[in-house]
Protein backbone atom coordinates (compact mmCIF):
# COMPACT_ATOMS: atom_id res chain seq x y z
CA UNK A 1 0.00 0.00 0.00
CA UNK A 2 1.30 3.10 -1.03
CA UNK A 3 1.77 6.21 1.95
CA UNK A 4 -1.21 8.05 2.30
CA UNK A 5 -3.19 6.24 -0.34
CA UNK A 6 -5.73 3.78 1.72
CA UNK A 7 -9.16 3.06 -0.26
CA UNK A 8 -12.73 3.81 1.73
CA UNK A 9 -12.82 0.31 2.54
CA UNK A 10 -9.75 0.50 4.63
CA UNK A 11 -10.06 3.75 6.51
CA UNK A 12 -13.60 2.60 7.37
CA UNK A 13 -12.62 -1.29 8.52
CA UNK A 14 -9.79 0.99 10.98
CA UNK A 15 -12.45 3.46 12.49
CA UNK A 16 -14.64 0.39 13.41
CA UNK A 17 -11.97 -1.23 14.32
CA UNK A 18 -10.95 1.89 16.96
CA UNK A 19 -14.39 2.61 17.48
CA UNK A 20 -15.19 -0.98 19.15
CA UNK A 21 -11.89 -0.60 20.70
CA UNK A 22 -13.10 2.37 22.42
CA UNK A 23 -16.43 1.22 23.37
CA UNK A 24 -15.29 -2.52 24.35
CA UNK A 25 -17.32 -3.37 21.17
CA UNK A 26 -17.07 -5.81 19.00
CA UNK A 27 -16.66 -3.75 15.31
CA UNK A 28 -19.09 -5.76 13.23
CA UNK A 29 -21.90 -4.09 15.68
CA UNK A 30 -20.82 -0.95 13.90
CA UNK A 31 -21.80 -0.18 11.03
CA UNK A 32 -20.76 3.17 8.58
CA UNK A 33 -24.08 5.27 9.28
CA UNK A 34 -24.47 4.13 13.16
CA UNK A 35 -24.93 6.76 15.05
CA UNK A 36 -21.74 6.97 17.26
CA UNK A 37 -23.66 8.51 20.37
CA UNK A 38 -27.33 6.96 19.72
CA UNK A 39 -26.41 3.86 18.79
CA UNK A 40 -23.05 3.03 20.20
CA UNK A 41 -23.46 5.30 23.43
CA UNK A 42 -20.15 7.30 22.57
CA UNK A 43 -19.23 10.26 25.36
CA UNK A 44 -17.57 13.38 24.27
CA UNK A 45 -14.20 12.04 25.91
CA UNK A 46 -14.61 8.90 23.94
CA UNK A 47 -14.28 11.17 20.75
CA UNK A 48 -10.90 12.51 21.59
CA UNK A 49 -9.59 9.00 21.98
CA UNK A 50 -11.24 8.46 18.64
CA UNK A 51 -9.36 11.42 17.12
CA UNK A 52 -5.99 10.50 18.88
CA UNK A 53 -6.05 6.42 17.51
CA UNK A 54 -7.04 8.26 13.89
CA UNK A 55 -4.13 10.53 14.34
CA UNK A 56 -1.65 8.18 15.08
CA UNK A 57 -3.11 5.13 12.88
CA UNK A 58 -2.94 7.59 9.46
CA UNK A 59 -0.56 9.74 10.33
CA UNK A 60 -2.95 12.56 9.63
CA UNK A 61 -4.70 15.33 11.85
CA UNK A 62 -7.95 15.30 13.01
CA UNK A 63 -10.00 18.19 14.42
CA UNK A 64 -10.98 18.07 17.97
CA UNK A 65 -13.47 20.78 17.55
CA UNK A 66 -17.59 19.60 16.71
CA UNK A 67 -18.43 20.54 12.80
CA UNK A 68 -20.93 23.28 14.47
CA UNK A 69 -18.31 24.85 16.50
CA UNK A 70 -15.49 25.21 13.74
CA UNK A 71 -18.22 27.05 11.36
CA UNK A 72 -19.28 28.82 14.22
CA UNK A 73 -15.93 29.80 14.76
CA UNK A 74 -15.60 32.16 11.28
CA UNK A 75 -19.81 32.43 11.24
CA UNK A 76 -20.35 33.05 14.20
CA UNK A 77 -22.85 30.70 16.25
CA UNK A 78 -25.68 33.84 16.55
CA UNK A 79 -25.96 33.29 12.35
CA UNK A 80 -25.76 29.56 12.73
CA UNK A 81 -28.77 28.77 15.96
CA UNK A 82 -31.00 31.07 16.98
CA UNK A 83 -33.09 29.40 20.42
CA UNK A 84 -31.22 26.53 19.95
CA UNK A 85 -32.36 25.39 17.17
CA UNK A 86 -30.40 25.69 13.69
CA UNK A 87 -31.06 28.99 11.36
CA UNK A 88 -31.54 28.45 7.17
CA UNK A 89 -27.66 29.18 6.75
CA UNK A 90 -26.77 26.85 9.71
CA UNK A 91 -29.00 24.29 8.37
CA UNK A 92 -27.14 25.03 4.49
CA UNK A 93 -23.64 24.88 5.95
CA UNK A 94 -24.10 22.09 8.67
CA UNK A 95 -25.40 20.10 5.09
CA UNK A 96 -21.93 20.96 2.95
CA UNK A 97 -20.06 19.73 6.65
CA UNK A 98 -21.66 16.91 6.50
CA UNK A 99 -22.71 15.14 3.65
CA UNK A 100 -22.44 11.61 4.89
CA UNK A 101 -25.32 12.32 6.92
CA UNK A 102 -28.81 11.80 5.92
CA UNK A 103 -29.52 15.66 4.71
CA UNK A 104 -33.41 15.02 6.28
CA UNK A 105 -32.06 15.03 9.56
CA UNK A 106 -30.22 18.24 9.54
CA UNK A 107 -33.45 20.98 9.47
CA UNK A 108 -34.40 24.14 10.80
CA UNK A 109 -36.20 21.77 13.53
CA UNK A 110 -32.56 20.22 14.72
CA UNK A 111 -31.83 21.19 17.90
CA UNK A 112 -28.30 22.26 18.44
CA UNK A 113 -27.41 19.52 21.13
CA UNK A 114 -28.13 16.88 19.15
CA UNK A 115 -26.12 18.12 16.62
CA UNK A 116 -22.86 15.42 17.99
CA UNK A 117 -25.77 12.78 17.41
CA UNK A 118 -25.27 12.80 13.71
CA UNK A 119 -21.61 11.99 13.84
CA UNK A 120 -21.21 8.49 12.44
CA UNK A 121 -17.88 6.34 11.68
CA UNK A 122 -18.54 7.57 8.18
CA UNK A 123 -17.88 11.33 9.46
CA UNK A 124 -14.40 9.72 10.63
CA UNK A 125 -14.18 8.52 7.03
CA UNK A 126 -14.19 11.92 5.47
CA UNK A 127 -12.35 13.61 8.11
CA UNK A 128 -9.30 10.93 7.55
CA UNK A 129 -9.75 11.22 3.97
CA UNK A 130 -9.44 15.46 3.91
CA UNK A 131 -6.56 14.72 6.42
CA UNK A 132 -5.12 12.54 3.90
CA UNK A 133 -5.56 15.16 1.43
CA UNK A 134 -4.22 17.99 3.56
CA UNK A 135 -1.14 15.70 4.40
CA UNK A 136 -0.05 14.86 0.51
CA UNK A 137 -0.63 19.02 0.00
CA UNK A 138 2.45 20.70 -2.01
CA UNK A 139 2.43 24.95 -2.81
CA UNK A 140 2.28 26.07 -6.15
CA UNK A 141 4.77 28.63 -5.50
CA UNK A 142 6.44 30.85 -3.15
CA UNK A 143 3.77 33.47 -2.04
CA UNK A 144 7.10 36.04 -1.62
CA UNK A 145 9.27 35.40 -4.19
CA UNK A 146 7.12 32.87 -6.84
CA UNK A 147 9.89 30.58 -7.15
CA UNK A 148 8.19 27.05 -7.24
CA UNK A 149 11.49 25.18 -5.60
CA UNK A 150 10.53 23.86 -2.50
CA UNK A 151 11.89 21.61 0.30
CA UNK A 152 9.83 20.08 2.98
CA UNK A 153 10.50 21.20 6.51
CA UNK A 154 11.18 18.88 9.66
CA UNK A 155 8.55 20.62 11.80
CA UNK A 156 10.52 19.62 15.00
CA UNK A 157 13.14 21.64 13.79
CA UNK A 158 11.40 24.42 13.48
CA UNK A 159 9.85 27.65 16.03
CA UNK A 160 6.45 28.37 16.34
CA UNK A 161 6.08 32.04 18.55
CA UNK A 162 2.52 30.84 20.14
CA UNK A 163 4.10 26.84 20.55
CA UNK A 164 1.20 25.56 18.24
CA UNK A 165 2.49 23.26 15.61
CA UNK A 166 0.43 23.96 12.02
CA UNK A 167 -1.16 19.98 11.53
CA UNK A 168 -0.29 20.35 7.85
CA UNK A 169 2.64 19.96 5.82
CA UNK A 170 5.46 22.99 5.68
CA UNK A 171 7.97 23.78 2.89
CA UNK A 172 10.58 26.20 2.60
CA UNK A 173 11.35 27.78 -0.47
CA UNK A 174 14.69 27.43 -1.85
CA UNK A 175 15.24 30.90 -3.38
CA UNK A 176 14.34 32.88 -0.60
CA UNK A 177 13.79 30.48 2.70
CA UNK A 178 9.98 31.63 3.21
CA UNK A 179 8.08 29.33 5.25
CA UNK A 180 4.89 28.10 3.25
CA UNK A 181 2.22 26.38 5.68
CA UNK A 182 -0.55 24.44 4.44
CA UNK A 183 -3.82 25.78 5.06
CA UNK A 184 -5.68 24.32 8.26
CA UNK A 185 -8.58 21.76 8.36
CA UNK A 186 -11.02 24.65 9.57
CA UNK A 187 -9.74 27.06 6.54
CA UNK A 188 -10.18 24.05 4.00
CA UNK A 189 -13.57 23.42 5.25
CA UNK A 190 -14.70 27.25 5.49
CA UNK A 191 -13.19 26.71 1.73
CA UNK A 192 -15.60 24.09 0.92
CA UNK A 193 -18.51 25.39 2.62
CA UNK A 194 -18.34 29.26 1.21
CA UNK A 195 -18.07 27.03 -2.56
CA UNK A 196 -21.20 25.41 -1.76
CA UNK A 197 -22.93 28.31 -0.67
CA UNK A 198 -22.14 29.81 -3.56
CA UNK B 1 -13.09 44.69 36.10
CA UNK B 2 -14.02 40.96 35.42
CA UNK B 3 -12.48 38.94 38.24
CA UNK B 4 -11.98 36.66 34.89
CA UNK B 5 -9.25 39.58 33.42
CA UNK B 6 -6.08 40.87 34.61
CA UNK B 7 -4.52 44.28 33.25
CA UNK B 8 -4.27 44.11 29.53
CA UNK B 9 -7.06 42.08 29.13
CA UNK B 10 -5.85 38.23 29.32
CA UNK B 11 -7.63 36.07 31.09
CA UNK B 12 -6.20 34.81 34.27
CA UNK B 13 -6.89 30.92 33.03
CA UNK B 14 -4.55 31.97 29.84
CA UNK B 15 -1.60 33.52 32.16
CA UNK B 16 -1.49 29.79 34.58
CA UNK B 17 -1.15 27.99 31.19
CA UNK B 18 1.03 29.62 30.27
CA UNK B 19 3.28 29.69 33.42
CA UNK B 20 2.57 25.92 33.45
CA UNK B 21 3.94 24.94 30.09
CA UNK B 22 6.96 25.83 31.88
CA UNK B 23 6.77 23.71 34.84
CA UNK B 24 7.83 20.35 35.17
CA UNK B 25 6.15 16.80 36.66
CA UNK B 26 6.89 17.45 40.75
CA UNK B 27 6.76 14.89 43.82
CA UNK B 28 5.36 16.54 45.70
CA UNK B 29 5.54 16.55 49.33
CA UNK B 30 7.39 13.85 51.57
CA UNK B 31 5.53 10.59 51.16
CA UNK B 32 2.35 9.21 52.51
CA UNK B 33 2.76 6.48 55.26
CA UNK B 34 -0.87 4.27 56.12
CA UNK B 35 -1.19 1.86 58.89
CA UNK B 36 -4.61 0.44 59.46
CA UNK B 37 -5.58 0.77 63.22
CA UNK B 38 -8.41 -1.96 62.51
CA UNK B 39 -5.61 -5.17 61.15
CA UNK B 40 -2.36 -3.64 60.94
CA UNK B 41 -2.02 -3.42 57.34
CA UNK B 42 0.22 -0.50 56.32
CA UNK B 43 1.21 0.99 52.87
CA UNK B 44 3.28 3.78 51.39
CA UNK B 45 3.08 6.24 48.51
CA UNK B 46 3.72 9.40 47.59
CA UNK B 47 2.09 12.21 45.51
CA UNK B 48 3.09 13.30 41.95
CA UNK B 49 1.96 16.54 40.27
CA UNK B 50 1.66 17.22 36.21
CA UNK B 51 1.01 20.55 35.75
CA UNK B 52 -2.04 20.43 33.44
CA UNK B 53 -5.11 22.48 33.60
CA UNK B 54 -8.19 19.72 32.61
CA UNK B 55 -8.45 22.55 29.55
CA UNK B 56 -4.89 21.93 28.83
CA UNK B 57 -5.31 18.29 28.94
CA UNK B 58 -8.76 18.12 26.85
CA UNK B 59 -6.35 20.55 23.97
CA UNK B 60 -3.66 18.51 23.57
CA UNK B 61 -4.45 14.57 24.51
CA UNK B 62 -1.16 13.27 23.33
CA UNK B 63 1.44 16.06 25.30
CA UNK B 64 -0.99 14.78 28.68
CA UNK B 65 -0.69 11.24 28.00
CA UNK B 66 3.47 11.28 27.10
CA UNK B 67 4.10 14.08 31.10
CA UNK B 68 1.61 11.43 32.96
CA UNK B 69 3.51 8.35 31.04
CA UNK B 70 6.66 9.76 32.00
CA UNK B 71 5.31 10.86 35.78
CA UNK B 72 4.14 7.06 36.21
CA UNK B 73 7.42 5.79 34.85
CA UNK B 74 9.24 8.27 37.72
CA UNK B 75 6.72 6.27 40.02
CA UNK B 76 7.45 2.88 38.36
CA UNK B 77 11.54 3.80 39.42
CA UNK B 78 10.80 4.63 42.62
CA UNK B 79 8.95 0.89 43.71
CA UNK B 80 5.28 2.14 42.78
CA UNK B 81 3.01 -0.76 42.75
CA UNK B 82 -0.17 0.60 41.76
CA UNK B 83 -1.21 4.14 40.53
CA UNK B 84 -4.21 6.47 40.58
CA UNK B 85 -4.90 8.27 37.89
CA UNK B 86 -6.40 11.66 39.27
CA UNK B 87 -9.29 13.38 37.84
CA UNK B 88 -9.21 13.82 34.49
CA UNK B 89 -5.86 11.60 33.81
CA UNK B 90 -8.14 9.18 34.60
CA UNK B 91 -10.46 10.03 32.35
CA UNK B 92 -8.06 10.57 29.12
CA UNK B 93 -6.75 7.66 26.88
CA UNK B 94 -9.70 5.47 27.24
CA UNK B 95 -10.13 6.25 30.81
CA UNK B 96 -6.35 4.93 31.64
CA UNK B 97 -6.12 1.96 29.73
CA UNK B 98 -3.27 3.93 26.97
CA UNK B 99 -1.26 4.97 30.24
CA UNK B 100 -1.81 1.08 31.75
CA UNK B 101 -0.30 -0.29 28.21
CA UNK B 102 2.63 1.98 28.33
CA UNK B 103 3.93 1.03 31.72
CA UNK B 104 4.43 -1.78 33.74
CA UNK B 105 2.53 -1.13 36.81
CA UNK B 106 -1.33 -1.47 37.73
CA UNK B 107 -3.63 1.55 37.41
CA UNK B 108 -6.75 2.76 38.72
CA UNK B 109 -8.52 5.87 38.32
CA UNK B 110 -11.40 5.54 41.30
CA UNK B 111 -14.60 5.68 39.30
CA UNK B 112 -15.62 2.47 41.69
CA UNK B 113 -15.20 4.36 44.44
CA UNK B 114 -16.70 6.85 43.07
CA UNK B 115 -20.11 5.65 42.57
CA UNK B 116 -19.94 3.45 45.37
CA UNK B 117 -19.10 7.18 47.60
CA UNK B 118 -22.19 8.95 45.59
CA UNK B 119 -24.41 6.51 47.06
CA UNK B 120 -23.25 6.92 50.45
CA UNK B 121 -23.69 11.15 49.87
CA UNK B 122 -26.88 10.31 48.90
CA UNK B 123 -27.59 8.20 52.14
CA UNK B 124 -26.00 10.64 54.10
CA UNK B 125 -28.24 13.01 52.85
CA UNK B 126 -31.45 11.20 53.28
CA UNK B 127 -30.47 10.47 56.93
CA UNK B 128 -30.29 13.74 57.47
CA UNK B 129 -33.16 14.61 56.07
CA UNK B 130 -35.13 12.12 57.30
CA UNK B 131 -36.43 11.25 54.31
CA UNK B 132 -37.53 7.26 53.32
CA UNK B 133 -34.95 5.68 51.03
CA UNK B 134 -38.08 3.73 50.18
CA UNK B 135 -40.23 6.38 49.38
CA UNK B 136 -37.81 9.09 47.38
CA UNK B 137 -37.65 9.01 43.77
CA UNK B 138 -33.68 10.10 42.40
CA UNK B 139 -32.87 11.53 39.50
CA UNK B 140 -30.32 10.92 37.14
CA UNK B 141 -28.40 13.09 34.57
CA UNK B 142 -25.78 12.13 32.14
CA UNK B 143 -27.28 8.87 31.63
CA UNK B 144 -26.03 6.78 29.44
CA UNK B 145 -22.54 7.37 30.92
CA UNK B 146 -21.08 4.93 32.21
CA UNK B 147 -20.92 6.07 36.04
CA UNK B 148 -24.19 7.39 35.44
CA UNK B 149 -25.26 3.68 34.59
CA UNK B 150 -23.47 2.23 37.44
CA UNK B 151 -24.90 4.59 39.49
CA UNK B 152 -28.65 3.96 38.52
CA UNK B 153 -27.58 0.15 39.45
CA UNK B 154 -26.31 1.14 42.57
CA UNK B 155 -29.55 3.18 43.48
CA UNK B 156 -31.81 0.40 42.12
CA UNK B 157 -30.10 -2.55 44.25
CA UNK B 158 -30.22 0.17 47.82
CA UNK B 159 -34.12 0.13 46.48
CA UNK B 160 -34.28 3.79 45.53
CA UNK B 161 -36.54 4.58 42.60
CA UNK B 162 -34.54 6.37 39.68
CA UNK B 163 -36.21 8.71 37.17
CA UNK B 164 -33.23 8.97 34.08
CA UNK B 165 -33.18 12.58 32.24
CA UNK B 166 -32.25 11.20 29.16
CA UNK B 167 -32.94 11.20 25.59
CA UNK B 168 -34.37 8.32 24.42
CA UNK B 169 -31.69 7.06 21.85
CA UNK B 170 -31.19 3.57 20.66
CA UNK B 171 -28.35 2.68 22.86
CA UNK B 172 -30.07 4.77 26.20
CA UNK B 173 -33.18 2.36 25.10
CA UNK B 174 -31.06 -1.07 25.29
CA UNK B 175 -29.40 -0.18 28.71
CA UNK B 176 -32.60 0.71 30.22
CA UNK B 177 -34.10 -2.69 29.00
CA UNK B 178 -31.12 -4.42 30.32
CA UNK B 179 -31.26 -2.52 33.93
CA UNK B 180 -34.77 -2.98 33.95
CA UNK B 181 -35.24 -6.89 33.53
CA UNK B 182 -31.55 -7.01 35.60
CA UNK B 183 -33.37 -5.53 38.53
CA UNK B 184 -36.82 -5.76 38.11
CA UNK B 185 -37.61 -2.35 37.65
CA UNK B 186 -39.72 0.13 35.85
CA UNK B 187 -37.67 3.06 35.39
CA UNK B 188 -39.33 6.49 34.61
CA UNK B 189 -37.37 8.42 31.88
CA UNK B 190 -37.83 12.58 31.73
CA UNK B 191 -36.95 14.55 29.31
CA UNK B 192 -35.43 17.22 31.26
CA UNK B 193 -34.31 18.08 34.97
CA UNK B 194 -37.17 20.22 35.47
CA UNK B 195 -39.43 17.47 34.32
CA UNK B 196 -37.78 15.16 36.47
CA UNK B 197 -37.83 17.54 39.60
CA UNK B 198 -41.57 16.99 39.69
CA UNK B 199 -40.94 13.90 41.12
CA UNK B 200 -37.55 13.77 42.51
CA UNK B 201 -36.13 15.66 45.40
CA UNK B 202 -32.22 15.25 44.70
CA UNK B 203 -30.80 14.92 41.22
CA UNK B 204 -27.58 13.32 40.37
CA UNK B 205 -25.57 14.95 37.61
CA UNK B 206 -23.20 12.10 36.53
CA UNK B 207 -22.69 13.25 32.68
CA UNK B 208 -19.74 13.80 30.54
CA UNK B 209 -17.93 17.04 31.32
CA UNK B 210 -19.28 18.97 28.47
CA UNK B 211 -22.60 18.85 30.00
CA UNK B 212 -23.15 21.23 31.82
CA UNK B 213 -26.63 22.22 33.77
CA UNK B 214 -27.13 25.60 33.89
CA UNK B 215 -29.01 26.98 37.02
CA UNK B 216 -32.37 28.30 34.96
CA UNK B 217 -32.73 24.52 34.03
CA UNK B 218 -33.58 24.00 37.75
CA UNK B 219 -36.71 24.57 39.83
CA UNK B 220 -35.51 25.64 43.07
CA UNK B 221 -35.07 24.94 45.37
CA UNK B 222 -32.62 22.38 44.10
CA UNK B 223 -30.30 19.44 45.43
CA UNK B 224 -27.72 18.27 43.38
CA UNK B 225 -25.48 15.73 43.90
CA UNK B 226 -22.40 16.06 41.58
CA UNK B 227 -20.44 13.19 40.04
CA UNK B 228 -18.88 14.38 37.38
CA UNK B 229 -15.37 15.93 36.59
CA UNK B 230 -15.29 18.76 34.88
CA UNK B 231 -18.41 19.31 36.98
CA UNK B 232 -21.85 19.26 35.47
CA UNK B 233 -23.28 21.82 37.67
CA UNK B 234 -21.01 24.29 38.55
CA UNK B 235 -23.93 26.62 40.00
CA UNK B 236 -23.72 29.37 42.28
CA UNK B 237 -27.18 29.85 43.63
CA UNK B 238 -28.69 30.10 47.27
CA UNK B 239 -31.79 27.74 46.50
CA UNK B 240 -29.23 25.09 44.77
CA UNK B 241 -27.67 22.95 46.78
CA UNK B 242 -24.83 21.59 44.54
CA UNK B 243 -23.15 18.55 47.06
CA UNK B 244 -19.62 16.64 46.07
CA UNK B 245 -19.90 13.43 45.41
CA UNK B 246 -16.61 12.92 44.88
CA UNK B 247 -15.28 14.49 47.94
CA UNK B 248 -13.82 11.74 50.99
CA UNK B 249 -12.47 12.60 54.29
CA UNK B 250 -9.34 10.93 55.61
CA UNK B 251 -10.38 8.65 58.55
CA UNK B 252 -8.01 9.67 61.23
CA UNK B 253 -9.79 7.23 63.76
CA UNK B 254 -9.16 4.20 61.89
CA UNK B 255 -5.91 5.01 60.17
CA UNK B 256 -2.48 6.12 61.28
CA UNK B 257 -1.20 8.77 58.45
CA UNK B 258 1.96 10.07 58.63
CA UNK B 259 3.91 12.58 56.00
CA UNK B 260 2.36 14.23 53.19
CA UNK B 261 -1.65 14.09 53.08
CA UNK B 262 -4.64 16.00 52.38
CA UNK B 263 -7.66 16.06 54.99
CA UNK B 264 -9.63 14.91 52.40
CA UNK B 265 -9.42 12.87 49.60
CA UNK B 266 -10.81 12.03 46.10
CA UNK B 267 -11.93 8.98 45.27
CA UNK B 268 -8.93 7.70 43.05
CA UNK B 269 -6.45 8.09 46.36
CA UNK B 270 -9.32 6.72 48.13
CA UNK B 271 -9.66 3.88 45.79
CA UNK B 272 -5.67 3.67 45.77
CA UNK B 273 -5.00 3.63 49.33
CA UNK B 274 -7.39 0.46 49.89
CA UNK B 275 -6.11 -1.43 47.05
CA UNK B 276 -2.88 -0.78 48.84
CA UNK B 277 -3.56 -1.63 51.97
CA UNK B 278 -5.21 -4.77 50.70
CA UNK B 279 -1.81 -5.37 48.65
CA UNK B 280 -4.28 -5.42 45.77
CA UNK B 281 -1.90 -4.57 42.79
CA UNK B 282 -4.34 -4.46 40.06
CA UNK B 283 -5.53 -2.40 37.54
CA UNK B 284 -9.21 -1.89 39.26
CA UNK B 285 -10.90 0.71 37.56
CA UNK B 286 -9.72 1.15 34.32
CA UNK B 287 -11.66 1.91 30.49
CA UNK B 288 -15.27 1.04 30.70
CA UNK B 289 -14.70 -2.28 32.55
CA UNK B 290 -16.40 -1.23 35.47
CA UNK B 291 -18.50 -3.63 37.34
CA UNK B 292 -21.67 -2.96 40.02
CA UNK B 293 -19.27 -6.13 41.65
CA UNK B 294 -16.40 -4.12 41.85
CA UNK B 295 -18.31 -1.05 43.53
CA UNK B 296 -19.54 -3.29 46.25
CA UNK B 297 -16.34 -4.97 46.55
CA UNK B 298 -14.54 -1.48 47.13
CA UNK B 299 -17.51 -0.35 49.74
CA UNK B 300 -17.03 -3.22 51.41
CA UNK B 301 -13.20 -2.35 52.05
CA UNK B 302 -13.69 1.48 52.51
CA UNK B 303 -15.93 0.67 55.15
CA UNK B 304 -13.15 -2.36 56.59
CA UNK B 305 -10.54 1.11 56.81
CA UNK B 306 -13.46 3.52 58.08
CA UNK B 307 -13.58 5.43 55.23
CA UNK B 308 -16.95 6.67 55.43
CA UNK B 309 -19.10 9.93 54.40
CA UNK B 310 -19.08 11.91 57.40
CA UNK B 311 -18.86 15.59 56.17
CA UNK B 312 -20.39 16.69 53.09
CA UNK B 313 -18.89 18.63 50.66
CA UNK B 314 -19.78 21.60 48.38
CA UNK B 315 -17.08 23.02 46.13
CA UNK B 316 -14.23 21.56 48.18
CA UNK B 317 -15.86 23.52 51.67
CA UNK B 318 -17.46 21.33 54.26
CA UNK B 319 -21.48 22.02 54.27
CA UNK B 320 -22.95 24.13 56.77
CA UNK B 321 -25.73 22.18 58.52
CA UNK B 322 -28.29 25.18 58.98
CA UNK B 323 -27.96 25.62 55.44
CA UNK B 324 -28.70 21.97 55.24
CA UNK B 325 -31.37 22.72 57.32
CA UNK B 326 -32.80 25.47 55.20
CA UNK B 327 -33.22 22.67 52.43
CA UNK B 328 -35.03 20.44 54.70
CA UNK B 329 -37.36 22.93 56.16
CA UNK B 330 -37.78 24.46 52.12
CA UNK B 331 -38.83 20.86 51.17
CA UNK B 332 -40.85 20.05 53.90
CA UNK B 333 -42.82 23.01 54.15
Amino acid sequence: MALNSYSDEEILAKVREITGDILATESNEISANSSLIDDLGMESIDFLDLAIRLEETFNVFVPRRPPLQRIAAVFGREKLVQEGKLTQLGVRLLRLALPEVDQGRISEDTLEEDIPSLMTPQTYVNVVKRGLELARWQPEECEKCGSKNFTPADKDKLEFPDGNVPPGPIFLCNSCNNMIIAPSPDDELIKQLSKGLQ
Amino acid sequence: MSPELIPYGVPVSEVVETMLKQAQIVQYGSGMHITSQNNGESCSGDNWIIPLTPRMILQNQNSALEMTTKACQLAQEQGAEIIGLALMLGKIGRRGQDIRQRVNTSITNGDSYLVFNSLQVLTKLLNFFEWDPKRERVAVYGFPSTIGTLLIEGLLSLGIDVTLIAKQTRHAQRLINEISVKYHASLEVAASIRAAQSKCKIVFTAGAGDQVVNADELAKPAIIIDVSFPRNAPINDKEVLVVDAGMVSMPRRSLNISGFYPNKALPCLTELIILALEERREDYSLGRNLTSRKVEEIGTLAQKYGFEVDTLYSFGKPIDMEYLSHFKDVFEW
